[in-house]
């Protein structure tokens, strides 16, 4: 049914359980599952650091062990997956990545869809405007 | 998962594929597929025409024959369907329904979502709805 899936995750509570959800629809497809993270990295701490341990001063180390988990998880469910960190604006990531891996899915929790967050625009919203491929929101708030 | 789930209903290439998806997922879910079509009465026009003919024009009996069509098309995929007739705004209908049958997924087309059409049916049920929405992306 759904053959490449993208899932955006960060370690928010509502992210996971979106996270959960993503598992058990690609377990039910028999898709791969891709998934995402975006940080910002902190360029003012940055610039403090050596050029050799600038990559160990952003947030990378983080999102990888995010990452690495979820992988597992998804592994634990029999689900195949591979793993995506990007330093973008998460719209924008999760965007890039469903393009570049062909995805036909993808899916986002529903933080931000309702209230006064609609207006300015959330990673939903966004997503679903601007995707090239089907889009499943979840309900997590 | 998605055991209840809720598709629109209308004669258009786009929403057919919507309809199309809903039904591949229910057939894996296993669950039941409520088919809602919605539709503005028309009064004025009916009125005009000759009594023999009424029912040619009043689209009660083609949505009807709309909303049997794609029952009878996810049913020979081994789908649990059950058809919903409303009147009204297509995306109230929608989400009337989810409502009285507890939905857990609407489903429908992205026609309309990339203009960032704010009126758009997929846009609305999107950030109302109470429950996952899949967009399938027919445009």
């Amino acid at each position: 049914m759904y053959n490449s899936i993208v899932v955006g995750v960060d370690d928010s509570p509502t992210a996971l359980q979106a996270f959960d959800q993503a598992v058990e629809f690609a377990k039910m497809s028999g898709g791969t599952l891709h998934i995402v993270t975006a940080y910002k990295p902190k360029p003012a701490q940055e610039a403090e650091v050596p050029d050799e341990f600038r990559y160990s001063m952003a947030s990378t180390g983080a999102a990888d062990v995010l990452l690495q988990r979820l992988a597992d998880q998804a592994t634990a469910e029999g689900v195949s997956s591979e793993v995506h960190a990007a330093t973008a604006d998460p719209a924008d990531a999760l965007i890039s990545v469903a393009d570049r891996e062909r995805a036909d899915l993808i899916v986002v929790g529903n933080k931000g869809m309702k209230g006064a967050r609609r207006v300015l625009g959330s990673v939903p919203n966004s997503v679903a405007h601007r995707a090239n491929c089907s889009v499943l929101i979840l309900p997590t708030t | 998962m998605f055991q209840t789930v809720v598709v629109g209903a209308a004669d258009s290439p786009t929403a057919t594929r919507a309809f199309d998806a809903a039904v591949d997922l229910v057939a894996r879910s296993g669950g039941t597929l409520h088919v809602v079509s919605a539709y503005k009465p028309v009064t004025r026009s009916s009125a005009a025409v000759p009594a023999e003919f009424r029912d040619a024009v009043q689209p009660d009996s083609r949505v009807r024959s709309v909303l049997e069509d794609l029952a009878a098309r996810a049913r020979s995929q081994g789908v649990t369907v059950q058809s919903h007739d409303q009147r009204g705004d297509p995306a109230q209908a929608v989400q009337d329904v989810a409502e009285r049958v507890s939905a857990d997924l609407v489903v429908i087309g992205s026609q309309g979502m990339n203009r960032r059409i704010l009126s758009s049916i997929p846009n609305t049920i999107a950030h109302q709805a109470e429950c996952a929405v899949l967009i399938v992306k027919t445009d």
